[in-house]
């Protein structure tokens, strides 16, 4: 069986190709870059329309197979920008019916756990789900994945972004921070219980700028703070829930800082820290279409009616099984 | 070599004498992901609120250690010795002596309850982290602790200390917590609008969750 997916929760717009037996065969993308830094959803949504058409060809020509072979259609449904999901879920539609193949709806936080999960092999990890808007700690339990931990207000993805704009970085932030080499500067460190709250930092770091503190210095103790405090709620929710492996997904995990502190971390604690290739963490469609096969296998189809984009939907509001490919192969079998 | 008591993700705790009285020292473990400067400021800064806490609930009359001496990362503090609620709720199982239980459960309620009247959250209510001495309880560790007068923080006490007797002693979790609540109500400052509040935050589902 193959599906194809459909990423449209912001900046990026990304068409995936994956089968049932957990290959991916094709993952093409296109990324809105705004100048002045900053996301507009109708920006956004304009350059997916825009894109779409263009960014599924690309896929099908990586694959090798032509829109007759899709089996499946998956959109990310949530949680995202309504403008920019809508997109995706039109354009998703569209080729469900024009196929005449079943249409899944995807939640974009599960596709990036799950995406890490095949690549890396972890079995039942803690993950750290960290990119633009969301910062979560989590682990599967039974019936779904539990938020144990995450941020109070900004995702640190986005805190990145702010930071990088006051110090004139482009879009995206988050590498050029990687690599300044600066001193200390004292910058508030907030963690609560197992929580996290990074706009006081971005505060304090706006308030130092304009005292003329070093850029340097400020941008390097920024990314060591708001690291910190990522590793440090990561080691608690180890401890807490006896997990040995953590699994780091999102745009944000692909820092080599973020994974040298989470490594330290996890190596003093005999756990093992496992990430997925760069394209597997940033947003993609590869994700999408791997996880509308979990998900067709676990709820079969969603219906046109059930199909309305969620832009606030949770992980932990869906009923979620951990599948094994061999599992997924024999709930698949049995579908058709 | 002091011997060590307990190794925790955030701190050691040893044990230890002050002028012949059985104490402890806790010390908050280095951590070298984090920038050495940072580490020691984040150490040093909660070891003080640590203590601060402590202090603050011994004037409000509620047990818990007492602060002997703070320096630098390291609390010295008063050893309470006893078991914790833990051994004593997995041993009254094991017996079926569940009647001066719920004695204990209800004197927990009203040192929770003295606690959030003085403007003390725990954090981390377990039944791990209360000890039990002659039926009397006392609320240990206090690592996450802080001051908060929020109804929101006050009803995640309560629904941790809830779903981890849920995890932990099914069966008798309900009767169990309903004597918690008695004593509670004795003694905490807002109790009803603090219970409406955990309801609201046992719908949500999310704090801590991973305990049930």
């Amino acid at each position: 069986m193959i599906a194809l997916g459909i990423e449209s929760t912001a900046h990026t717009f990304g068409v995936g190709l994956a089968t049932s037996e957990g290959e991916i065969l094709a993952n093409a993308r296109s990324v809105l870059k705004s100048p002045e830094g900053g996301l507009k959803p109708g920006e956004a949504a304009e350059h997916h329309a825009r894109n779409a058409r263009s960014v599924i060809e690309t896929a099908l020509r990586e694959a090798d197979i032509s829109l007759g072979d899709v089996d499946l259609v998956g959109f990310a449904q949530g949680p995202g920008l309504g403008q920019p999901l809508q997109v995706g879920a039109v354009a998703a539609r569209t080729l469900a019916l024009r196929l005449g193949v079943p249409l899944v709806g995807v939640n974009h936080p599960i596709a990036h756990i799950e995406i890490g999960r095949l690549v890396t092999g972890a079995r039942d990890p803690l993950v750290v789900y960290v990119s633009g808007g969301n910062t979560q700690i989590m682990v599967h339990r039974e019936k779904g994945f539990r938020i144990i931990g995450e941020t109070l207000d900004i995702g640190l993805g986005n805190a990145q972004e702010k930071v990088g704009r006051l110090l004139g970085f482009p879009f995206p932030a988050g590498p050029h921070l990687d690599r300044v080499e600066g001193g200390w500067v004292d910058l508030p460190y907030t963690v609560k219980g197992m929580d996290l709250s990074f706009s006081g930092i971005v505060t304090e770091v706006e308030r130092r700028l304009k005292e003329g503190a070093d850029r340097d210095d400020v941008a390097w103790s920024f990314v060591e703070v708001a690291f910190s405090m990522l590793a440090e709620v990561t080691e608690r929710a180890l401890a807490a829930t006896g997990r040995d492996e953590v699994l780091i997904v999102g745009g944000v995990a692909a820092s080599p800082r973020l994974q040298e502190k989470i490594r330290t971390m996890c190596e003093a604690r005999g756990a093992r820290m496992l990430v997925p290739p760069p394209e597997y963490l940033r947003d993609n469609g590869a994700m999408i279409a791997w996880t509308a096969l979990l998900a067709y296998a676990q709820f079969g189809p969603l219906g046109v009616e059930e199909s309305a984009i969620k832009p606030r939907w949770r992980p932990d509001e869906v009923e979620w099984k951990l599948l094994g490919p061999e599992e997924l192969r024999l709930i698949l079998r049995d579908r058709s | 070599m002091a011997r060590l008591i307990h190794r925790g993700a955030e701190a050691e705790v040893y044990e230890a004498d002050a002028w012949g009285m059985p104490a402890v020292e806790k010390r908050r473990i280095e951590k070298s992901y984090r920038h050495p400067e940072l580490d020691w400021r984040i150490r040093t800064s909660r070891t003080r609120l640590e203590a601060r806490i402590l202090m603050r609930l011994k004037e409000h009359g509620v047990r818990c250690p007492a602060v002997l001496d703070v320096w630098g990362d390291t609390l010295l503090l008063e050893r309470v010795s006893g078991p914790t609620l833990l051994d004593l709720l997995s041993r009254g199982r094991r017996e079926k002596e569940g009647e001066g239980l719920a004695g204990v459960m209800e004197d927990l309620g009203r040192q929770v309850g003295l606690m959030h009247s003085a403007g003390v959250v725990h954090n981390d209510l377990t039944p791990l982290n209360v000890v039990v001495t002659g039926g009397r309880t006392c609320l240990i560790d206090f690592g996450l602790g802080e001051f908060s007068r929020s109804e929101e923080d006050m009803a995640v006490d309560l629904h941790v200390l809830k779903k981890s007797l849920e995890a932990l002693f099914p069966e008798t979790a309900g009767e169990l917590f309903e004597r918690f609540l008695r004593g509670y109500r004795d003694t905490a400052p807002r109790p009803d609008a603090t219970l409406a509040r955990l309801e609201a935050v046992e719908r949500r589902g999310r704090y801590r969750s991973w305990i049930g």
